[in-house]
């Protein structure tokens, strides 16, 4: 008896389906309706740069979904009107009314005839009592809708308001400050993305006792890169600012650095190499990348006579500097020490177009190139001139550069742009001394000569910085970082 | 308690009757249909039309078929009360002298009244009882008419002079009005054909009797009726009224009164007695709209503006159909 129609089972499964269906109706409404207002207060964080946290605000995306049970608890509360619903099941199914009338027999206790017959021509199993009350797509419609609220949402919050990560991060000391000598009022935390697994203190700025700046590489760096004006025109990867900022500090140069100090020491207590000096020449073996003096520095680690080993420290000591000085000179990534990454090959450590390298390409990296339209062509192509001009000035090349034909400009325009590969230059900035660590081709420093045997006398060119960061096309609250880490390293001027 | 038999029975008595009526009617299937739904739902049927379209016909017709009693009142200005209900006459029998009641043309199983709108309005009241209670009240005695009875009136809707309009008390107690229409070609060949060959119209043989039309209309008061139609059965009835918020804009601008409970009675137990003539052993939403006009289209009283604009209750009915939902 399988094909008996047995109303009281399709009256509760479709009581229960009702509910249901209220539930999903008020749930998703719900759902939906306390999922708008998040998008909006993300954007509203998001234009009014709020520094509200994603991990903060995850309990309020939790309240969608407390509304929606809560509604659909209170839809599922609710019983239906059994005949009302029993009617529209018939209209639905087209069984004329035969499901309310059999709900009213058995209600009655009458028209058995007519209860058998309405029973025999509703088949028991197949009666499809789901398709007349269907969920519908609308609980599914609003549910999405209430989604895409919410994704949308979280993209929001995922996203960094514009001002937010170098304000809060990187904080510069005022230039004022600095220009009289006082000290800054806080050290510029480095983004601890920027500076993650760089040794700062090896990297630091050694800071003379005459008023050099006390803001370290990595602080001004991190102040450029932090920047929301130098996105898209600085590369965005924080290793570049590890790589940059330890270009001062090569392998060759800590070892140059330890050599000396080993050479003292050994001046005043001679004897072979302590396990500490030996772990630490061991450790700077691998970023030596001349054969030669990694040679000489296997020798060195292998030498237990004491007499030989300081003639071999000095030895050492003279190769490391060597290499030192050429490495200075030479890219990062020629070198050896710093392979370049897939992607980056055109690309100095900083990110820019390698100017030593003529193949190389400038509109694949990061930085802005003369078809950049963030750049003003007449401005730019004046002060690429003038760019020029100062590398060749610095570099060796004629002070005086003739008048050029078009050809030649058109030739001097495909050229790569000057580009901050360092370069080791001598000379005395303020009164603090002998500077080389961050003097790079195309700083924008007059050489003064001071005379026979001195080293020249160093000031900064303001024209030639302006020139310079117009060409880069560097926003202006950059340009102000540049132009005050200059203006430390040379205190104003001469 | 009606079993199997019994309402395969009714449907197949009145499946006989059905088409001896159609053997003697030609056309006029409607009216033949309303007029098996009145005496299946215990009513009266009211009908509409002009003269000769074969109204006394289809009574005598009914009635010969179910071999019941049949009278026919010939409504007339000059008609009295007593001439229907019956009096009492002045007896002597024995040598007593008494009162004896005389039965009138009422005591029937089926009433003619034709032309009921020519007698007065005091006379066509003689019916109100008849037609509601099922009794006579003569004097100081109430007599019970015979079941089946029914009142099956007519009215010429043209010819109006010298006429008196039925009270609303009596138009309500009619469970449904039908019109006759004039027939086509075809039927009014075969209507001349009938009566001018041979020995003329035969009225039809009794292929049931009293017994078998009250077994039917117990079987049809069985017929169920969803709580969910009956719901819709009072919205419909109630949309007619104008000062009901659901009412249609038409029924609020040009009825003056709508339907009384009795239509919403009558529209439930004419579906029925359709459902059961149609084999259903429910009422559907098909049954109700079938009489859904015939059972309300002489219960709505139009306003005056809706008497001046020459507004017809068949439209306004329709407006209320069409803007009451089922569910």
């Amino acid at each position: 008896m399988t094909n008996v129609f047995r109303l009281q089972d399709v009256e509760k499964r479709l009581e229960r389906r009702w509910r249901r269906r209220r539930g999903m109706r008020f749930g998703s409404l719900a759902f939906a309706l306390a999922s708008a207002p998040l998008p909006l207060a993300a954007l509203v964080r998001y234009l009014l740069l709020s520094e509200t946290s994603v991990a903060s605000a995850l309990p309020w995306f939790g309240l969608p979904f407390l509304c929606a049970g809560v509604a659909f608890g209170v839809g599922w509360a609710r019983r239906p009107n059994l005949p009302r619903l029993l009617l529209q099941v018939d209209v639905a199914l087209g069984t004329k009314e035969r499901l309310s009338a059999l709900h009213e027999l058995r209600q009655t206790r009458q028209g058995r005839p007519f209860r058998r017959q309405i029973e025999a021509s509703l088949q028991g199993d197949s009666f499809p009592w789901k398709k007349g009350l269907p969920i519908g797509s609308l609980p599914l419609l609003v549910t999405v809708a209430g989604t895409i609220a919410l994704a949308g949402a979280v993209f929001l919050l995922s996203v960094e308001p514009r001002a937010a990560p170098h304000k809060a991060t990187v904080p510069l000391p005022s230039t004022a400050a600095q220009a009289a000598g006082q000290p800054s009022t806080a050290a510029a935390p480095l983004a601890s993305d920027a500076g993650s697994g760089q040794d700062t203190s090896v990297a630091s700025t050694p800071t003379p006792s005459g008023g050099m700046p006390e803001q370290s590489l990595e602080n001004l760096l991190a102040g450029i890169w932090g920047s929301p004006e130098s996105k898209g025109v600085l590369s965005e990867s924080p290793a570049d600012l590890g790589k940059l900022s330890a270009d001062g500090t090569s392998g060759p140069k800590q070892l140059s650095q330890l050599l000396s100090q080993l050479e003292q020491r050994l001046a005043q207590s001679p004897g072979p190499l302590t396990p500490q000096e030996r772990e630490q020449l061991s450790n700077l073996l691998d970023q030596i990348p001349d054969q030669s003096l990694r040679e000489a520095l296997e020798s060195l680690l292998n030498d237990e006579q004491s007499d030989s080993l300081k003639n071999d420290v000095a030895k050492a000591r003279l190769m490391a500097e060597n290499a030192a000085s050429q490495d200075g000179a030479a890219p990062p990534d020629g070198g050896g020490t710093n392979p370049t990454k897939p992607g980056q090959g055109d690309t100095t450590a900083s990110g820019l177009p390698d100017a030593q390298n003529p193949d190389a390409n400038p509109k694949e990296g990061p930085a802005m190139s003369r078809d950049d339209p963030g750049s003003s062509p007449s401005d730019g192509e004046s002060a690429a001139r003038r760019v020029q001009g100062d590398d060749e000035s610095l570099t060796g090349g004629d002070e005086a550069t003739p008048p050029r034909s078009a050809a030649e400009d058109e030739q001097q325009a495909q050229r790569p742009m000057a580009s901050f590969a360092p370069k080791e230059l001598s000379g005395i900035i303020g009164t603090s001394g002998d500077s080389r660590a961050f003097l790079t081709k195309g700083v924008p420093l007059e050489a003064a000569p001071q005379g026979e045997g001195r080293a020249p006398q160093l000031s900064v060119d303001y024209e030639m910085l302006q020139a310079i960061l117009t060409e880069r096309a560097l926003p202006p609250g950059t340009q102000d970082s540049v132009r005050r880490y200059f203006n430390a390293i040379t205190q104003g001027g001469p | 308690m009606i079993t199997d038999k019994d309402v395969a029975l009714a449907q197949e008595t009145f499946a006989r009757l059905h088409e001896a009526i159609e053997g003697v009617i030609v056309g006029h299937a409607r009216v033949v249909e309303l007029t098996l739904i009145t005496l299946l739902s215990r009513g009266n049927l009211l009908l509409e039309g002009v003269p000769g379209l074969g109204k006394t016909l289809l009574v005598k017709t009914l009635a010969g078929a179910l071999g019941i009693r049949f009278s026919r009142i010939q409504f007339t200005p000059d008609l009295m009360p007593a001439d229907i209900v019956g009096t009492n006459i002045l007896t002597e029998e024995s040598g007593h002298r008494t009162f004896t009641y005389s039965p009138g043309p009422l005591f029937a199983n089926l009433v003619l009244a034709d032309e009921v709108n020519r007698a007065t309005p005091k006379t066509q009241s003689a019916l109100l009882e008849a037609m509601e209670e099922r009794t006579v009240t003569v004097g100081k005695t109430t007599y019970s008419l015979e079941e089946p009875f029914a009142v099956l009136a007519t009215q010429n809707p043209i010819e109006m002079e010298g006429t008196y309009p039925l009270p609303e008390a009596q138009v309500d107690r009619f469970l449904l009005k039908g019109s006759m229409d004039q027939p086509d070609v075809d039927e009014l060949v075969e209507i001349s054909r009938r009566n001018t060959e041979g020995e003329g119209l035969k009225l039809p043989q009794p292929v049931a009797g009293k017994a078998e039309v009250l077994a039917a209309q117990r079987v049809v008061r069985e017929i169920p009726v969803g709580e969910g139609l009956r719901r819709y059965v009072s919205r419909l009835v109630l949309a007619t009224h104008p000062s009901t918020p659901n009412a249609p804009s038409r029924v609020r601008s040009f009825v003056e009164y709508g339907a009384s409970p009795r239509g919403a009675i009558a529209l439930i137990l004419a579906a029925k007695a359709r459902a059961f003539l149609a084999g259903a052993p429910n009422v559907r939403r098909a049954d109700i709209e079938s009489v859904f006009l015939p059972a309300l289209v002489h219960r709505l009283i139009l306003s005056f503006k809706g008497e001046a604009e020459g507004i017809r209750t068949e439209s306004l009915l329709r407006d209320v159909w069409e803007q009451t939902p089922l569910v």
